[in-house]
C-alpha cells in the first residue's frame, strides 16, 4: 500500500493532492499543465513539495512533519520518463544494468535475461541509444527502470512523445512489464485511451487538484471530468474476438461480449483477440429500428443510464456489451430517453480504431 | 639557430603552462558545475571574482598576486618565514600567474560544457539508485569530458602566452622563469636581439594556434556526436 | 527614455576623455630618452634647461637598451643619454646619430645596498655567497648597464657561477632597488647614485672599480644631422651649471 499526500505551490496554481495506490496500478489523468509530471518528480524525491507525506507498506519516505527525506537514490521507485532519457554515452547493456549495479537494502529481484526477453530487446544490448528508433529506446527505458527491482514503477507520460501506430505497439510492453513483475505502478498521462488501457482505477488531476477518483465508467459522467476527457476525446475501449474476415465484402467480424460489430478488415485470423475503439460522438442512438440504412452496424439494446455533463447527455447503453453515447441535450429530450427505454446503436464499420494490441485495464 | 639555453624558454613554458592547466582544472571543474546549477546564492560574487582576471590588467592581477604572495604578503611572508618556500621569483610564480590569468577561460568553457548536459539525465540517474556524486561522476562529466578537454586546451594555450602577471608576479628569470614571452620582450629590448625574437616569435604562434585548433576540432565532434 | 539618455551621456563622456589632453603650446621642444638611473637628475636638469632657454623638454626614462632599440626602430628622440658605451656605437652605428654629436658627460660607480633595519654586513663580494642573501637583485643585463656592470664586477670577482641562480632581473635599476624595499630580495646591486634616492636602505658595500670598465655615461644628439635644440642640451649638461647639478646626484666627472 503506497500513500502519498504532497502539496506544492507551482507557478499558476497550488498541487494538492492525496493518493493511494492499492497495489493496482492507477493512473493519473489530466490535461497539459495539470501538474502530472511534478507529482511524479515529487513522488521520485527529485523535487520537495512543500509539505507531505509518501509511505511504501508503511515505511516512510517523505515526511515534511518529521523532517524525513529520503533522497531519490534511496527510494526504489523507477521512473519510466517521457522521452526514455537514456545514457548516451553507455551501451544499451550498460543502461540497463546502471540501475541493476546500484540495488541497495533490497533483494534484486529482476534479472537481464527475463527483462530482454519480456520486452524483447535482446538484439539491442550491444548498440547505443543514439541508434535506437524511438520504440526501442522506450522499451530500453522501461527495462532499465526494471532492472533496478523498483518498489513502484513511475510512468511519467512515456508514449506523449511516440506517434499514432507506435504509441499502440508499446502499451503492450508497459502493461505487461506491471502484469508480469507484478509491480505497483502510478502512470501518467493525458490520453484517455492509454489511461483506460492501463488502469482500472483513474485520478484525474486538474488545476493541481484531484477532482476525481475511481474506476472509469463512474468518474466520466462527472461533468469536470468530461470537460477534461473531451478535449481529448472520450473513446469506448473494447476487448473483441475475431469471429470472420470477408474480403469479399470489406469488412470483419469482431464479437465484443454479446455484441456483434462489423469493422474494416483485420490483419487477424479467426480467434484472435483484438481490440476496438469507438468514440462516444461517433454513435448514432434510434428510438425506433432504422429502415435500410447503409451503416453496417445496427444494434438493438437499452439504456443502462446516463449523466448531465454540462453542455452533452453521456448516455451508457447496453447492446450486449457496454457503450458510452454523447448527445446533445435536445437529442436526448427529444428522444425521450430514460433508464430502461429500448434503443438501436448504429456504427459505421470504418468508426472502429483497431488496435491489435490494446486492451481495457 | 638557438642553443641549448635560448631553447630553454621554450621548455620552462611547457612546463609552466602544463603544471598551471593541471592544476586548475579540477578547481575549474567544481567552479563550473556550481555555476551551471539554476539557484546558487552569492552567484553574483563567484562570477564576479572568477571573470575579474579576463576583466583586469594582467599586470595589476600580476601586482595582487605579488602583493598576496610575495615575500612581503600575508601568504608570501608565511611561507617563506616558516616553510623556506618561495613563491614569487620563481616557476611556481609563473604557473600561479598564468593558472590565474587562464582560470575564467577554462571555467566558461566547462561550465558551457555542463549546462548542455541534459539535467532529466541526471534526475534519471537519481531514480536508479545513484548518488549526487555518482551521478556527477558516471554521468554528468562523461558527457561533459569533451567540453572539459577543449576548454583546458584553451586554458593550456593562454598560459603558454601569459605575460604581464608573469613579469609582476615571477621576474623575467632566464633559465627560471623566463618563458617564451618574456624571452620575446627582453629579445625585442635588446640592441641585436631581433633573430632571437623572430624565432620564438614562431614557436609561440605555431604552439598556441595548434592548441586552439585541437581544441576547436574536439568542440565540433562533440557537436557532430550529439546530432 | 531614462536609459537612452544615460547611455547617450556616458558615450560622449567616454568619447570626450579618448580626445586626449589639448595641444601643448605651440613652442620649442626636445625629447629626451634617458637612462633610468638619470631619472632625478634629468628632471633638475630639463627643468634648468628649460628656464634658461625657454625650450619645453620632455622625458622618456627606461634601461639605456630598451631605448637604443626604441631609438634604431625610429622613436622620436631628441637626446640620448646613455649609461652604456656599446649600446650608444649601436645607434651611432645605424645611422641615427653621428659620432661628433656624442659627448661622455658623467661617471658612476656599483655599490651594493641592503635595506637599512637588516642585521646583514658585507666586508667584500664574496660574501653575498653566504645563505643569509638569499636572492639578490639586479637590473636586467641583456638591456640595462647596470645590469652588465655587475655581471661582469661578479665575474671578475669570480664569484658569478656561483650565485647566478641567486640573481633576480629587475626591468631596470631603480626596480633592483625596488626590490630590496619591498622584501622580494636582502640585497641589489645598484648605482651609488640610486642608493642615495630611496630611504629605508644603506650602502653596505662599495664594488671596487677594477672589477669592471669604467661606467660612463654618454649623451648624443639624435639625428643625422643632429637638431640644434639637441645640441643645445648637450653642451648645457657638459657645462659647469650641468656639471655642478650631476655633481649634487653623485654623479662623477667622467675619467676620459
Amino acid at each position: 500500500m503506497i500513500e502519498i499526500t504532497a502539496r506544492k505551490r507551482l507557478a499558476d496554481f497550488h498541487l494538492d493532492v492525496e493518493i493511494n495506490l492499492p497495489g493496482e496500478p492507477v493512473a493519473v489523468f489530466g490535461p497539459s499543465g495539470a501538474g502530472k509530471s511534478t507529482l511524479l518528480n515529487i513522488v521520485a524525491g527529485l523535487l520537495r513539495p512543500d509539505s507531505g507525506r509518501i509511505s511504501i507498506d508503511g515505511e516512510v519516505l517523505f515526511d515534511s512533519a518529521a523532517g524525513i527525506d529520503t533522497p531519490a537514490e534511496r527510494r526504489g521507485f523507477g521512473l519510466v520518463p517521457q522521452e526514455g532519457l537514456l545514457f548516451p554515452h553507455r551501451t544499451v547493456r550498460e543502461n540497463l544494468l546502471y540501475g541493476y549495479r546500484r540495488v541497495r537494502g533490497r533483494p534484486r529481484t529482476i534479472e537481464l535475461n527475463e527483462v530482454a526477453e519480456v520486452l524483447e530487446i535482446g538484439s539491442l544490448l550491444d548498440r547505443y541509444p543514439a541508434t535506437l528508433s524511438g520504440g526501442e529506446a522506450q522499451r530500453v527505458a522501461l527495462g532499465r527502470a526494471l532492472l533496478a527491482s523498483p518498489r513502484l514503477l513511475l510512468f511519467d507520460e512515456p508514449l506523449a512523445s511516440v506517434d499514432g501506430r507506435l504509441k499502440w505497439r508499446i502499451l503492450p510492453y508497459l502493461k505487461l512489464a506491471i502484469s508480469h513483475f507484478n509491480l505497483p505502478a502510478l502512470y501518467v498521462s493525458h490520453d484517455p485511451t492509454e489511461v483506460t488501457s492501463i488502469a482500472s482505477h483513474i485520478a484525474v488531476l486538474h488545476g493541481g487538484r484531484i477532482v476525481a477518483a475511481g474506476p472509469y465508467r463512474e468518474i466520466i459522467d462527472l461533468p469536470e471530468v468530461y470537460g477534461i476527457f473531451t478535449r481529448e476525446g472520450v473513446n469506448n475501449v473494447l476487448a473483441g474476438t475475431v469471429d470472420a474476415n470477408l474480403p469479399e465484402y470489406g469488412y470483419s467480424v469482431v464479437s465484443v461480449g454479446e455484441a456483434t460489430f462489423k469493422v474494416a478488415l483485420v490483419d487477424a485470423p479467426p480467434g484472435a483477440e483484438i481490440g476496438l475503439a469507438i468514440r462516444a460522438n461517433e454513435i448514432i442512438i434510434s428510438r425506433g429500428q432504422p429502415g435500410k440504412i447503409s451503416t453496417r452496424n445496427v444494434l438493438r439494446g437499452r439504456v443502462a443510464g446516463f449523466a448531465n455533463v454540462g453542455s452533452l447527455i453521456l448516455v451508457h447503453v447496453d447492446i450486449g456489451c457496454e457503450l458510452i453515447v454523447e448527445l446533445t441535450h435536445g437529442a436526448a429530450t427529444e428522444l425521450l430517453l430514460a433508464e430502461g427505454t429500448e434503443i438501436w446503436v448504429l456504427i459505421k464499420s470504418n468508426a472502429f480504431q483497431i488496435h491489435s494490441t490494446l486492451r481495457p485495464a | 639557430m638557438l642553443n641549448a639555453a635560448e631553447w630553454a624558454p621554450v621548455f620552462l613554458s611547457f612546463q609552466v603552462a602544463f603544471i598551471a592547466t593541471l592544476f586548475i582544472i579540477p578547481p575549474a571543474i567544481a567552479v563550473a558545475w556550481l555555476l551551471s546549477r539554476p539557484r546558487l546564492r552569492g552567484r553574483l560574487l563567484i562570477e564576479t571574482l572568477v571573470t575579474a582576471p579576463l576583466v583586469l590588467p594582467p599586470i595589476i592581477t600580476g601586482y595582487l598576486l605579488l602583493l598576496l604572495l610575495g615575500r612581503g604578503g600575508l601568504v608570501g611572508g608565511w611561507l617563506h618565514s616558516t616553510l623556506g618556500f618561495d613563491i614569487a621569483f620563481t616557476w611556481i610564480g609563473a604557473a600561479v600567474a598564468a593558472g590565474v590569468l587562464a582560470f575564467p577561460l577554462v571555467v566558461r568553457a566547462v561550465q558551457l560544457s555542463f549546462e548542455s548536459v541534459d539535467r532529466r539525465l541526471e534526475g534519471a540517474s537519481r531514480t536508479l539508485g545513484a548518488s549526487p556524486w555518482d551521478t556527477f561522476f558516471s554521468v554528468t562529466l562523461p558527457l561533459a569530458a569533451p567540453g572539459i578537454l577543449a576548454g583546458s586546451l584553451l586554458g593550456f594555450a593562454r598560459c603558454l602566452g601569459e605575460f604581464g602577471a608573469t613579469i609582476v608576479l615571477a621576474g623575467n628569470i632566464p633559465g627560471q622563469t623566463q618563458t617564451i614571452p618574456l624571452a620575446v620582450y627582453s629579445a625585442i629590448n635588446t640592441p641585436g636581439g631581433e633573430q632571437k625574437a623572430m624565432f620564438l616569435l614562431v614557436i609561440s604562434i605555431a604552439l598556441s594556434i595548434g592548441a586552439l585548433v585541437i581544441s576547436q576540432l574536439l568542440t565540433r565532434k562533440k557537436r557532430r556526436a550529439r546530432t | 527614455m531614462r536609459k537612452t539618455l544615460l547611455f547617450t551621456l556616458l558615450c560622449s563622456t567616454l568619447s570626450l576623455l579618448s580626445c586626449g589632453a589639448p595641444d601643448a603650446e605651440m613652442r620649442e621642444s626636445i625629447t629626451i630618452y634617458a637612462a633610468a638611473s638619470l631619472t632625478d637628475v634629468v628632471g633638475e636638469l630639463a627643468a634648468r634647461f628649460e628656464e634658461n632657454t625657454g625650450i619645453a623638454v620632455a622625458t622618456n626614462l627606461a634601461s639605456s637598451g630598451m631605448l637604443a632599440q626604441q631609438i634604431i626602430a625610429g622613436a622620436p628622440a631628441d637626446v640620448f643619454l646613455s649609461a652604456n658605451t656599446d649600446w650608444m656605437s649601436e645607434v651611432v652605428k645605424t645611422g641615427n646619430s653621428s659620432a661628433e654629436d656624442v659627448v661622455d658627460f658623467a661617471g658612476n660607480g656599483l655599490v651594493v645596498v641592503i635595506r637599512s633595519d637588516a642585521a646583514l654586513d658585507l666586508d667584500n663580494l664574496d660574501d653575498l655567497l653566504s645563505p643569509d642573501f638569499y636572492k639578490i637583485a639586479i637590473a636586467d643585463p641583456s638591456h640595462s648597464p647596470a645590469g652588465k656592470y655587475a655581471v661582469e664586477a661578479l665575474r671578475s670577482a669570480g664569484i658569478y657561477d656561483q650565485l647566478k641562480d641567486k640573481l633576480i632581473p629587475a626591468i631596470e635599476v631603480r626596480a633592483a632597488l625596488a626590490y630590496v624595499t619591498s622584501r622580494e630580495t636582502e640585497a641589489a646591486l645598484v648605482y651609488r647614485t640610486d642608493a642615495r634616492i630611496v630611504e629605508g636602505i644603506r650602502i653596505a658595500l662599495e664594488v671596487p672599480e677594477v672589477l669592471h670598465a669604467p661606467i660612463i655615461y654618454q649623451a648624443a644628439a639624435i639625428g643625422d644631422p643632429a637638431g640644434a635644440a639637441g645640441r643645445q642640451f648637450l653642451e648645457f649638461i657638459t657645462s659647469a651649471e650641468g656639471r655642478a647639478i650631476l655633481g649634487e646626484y653623485g654623479f662623477t666627472t667622467p675619467s676620459r
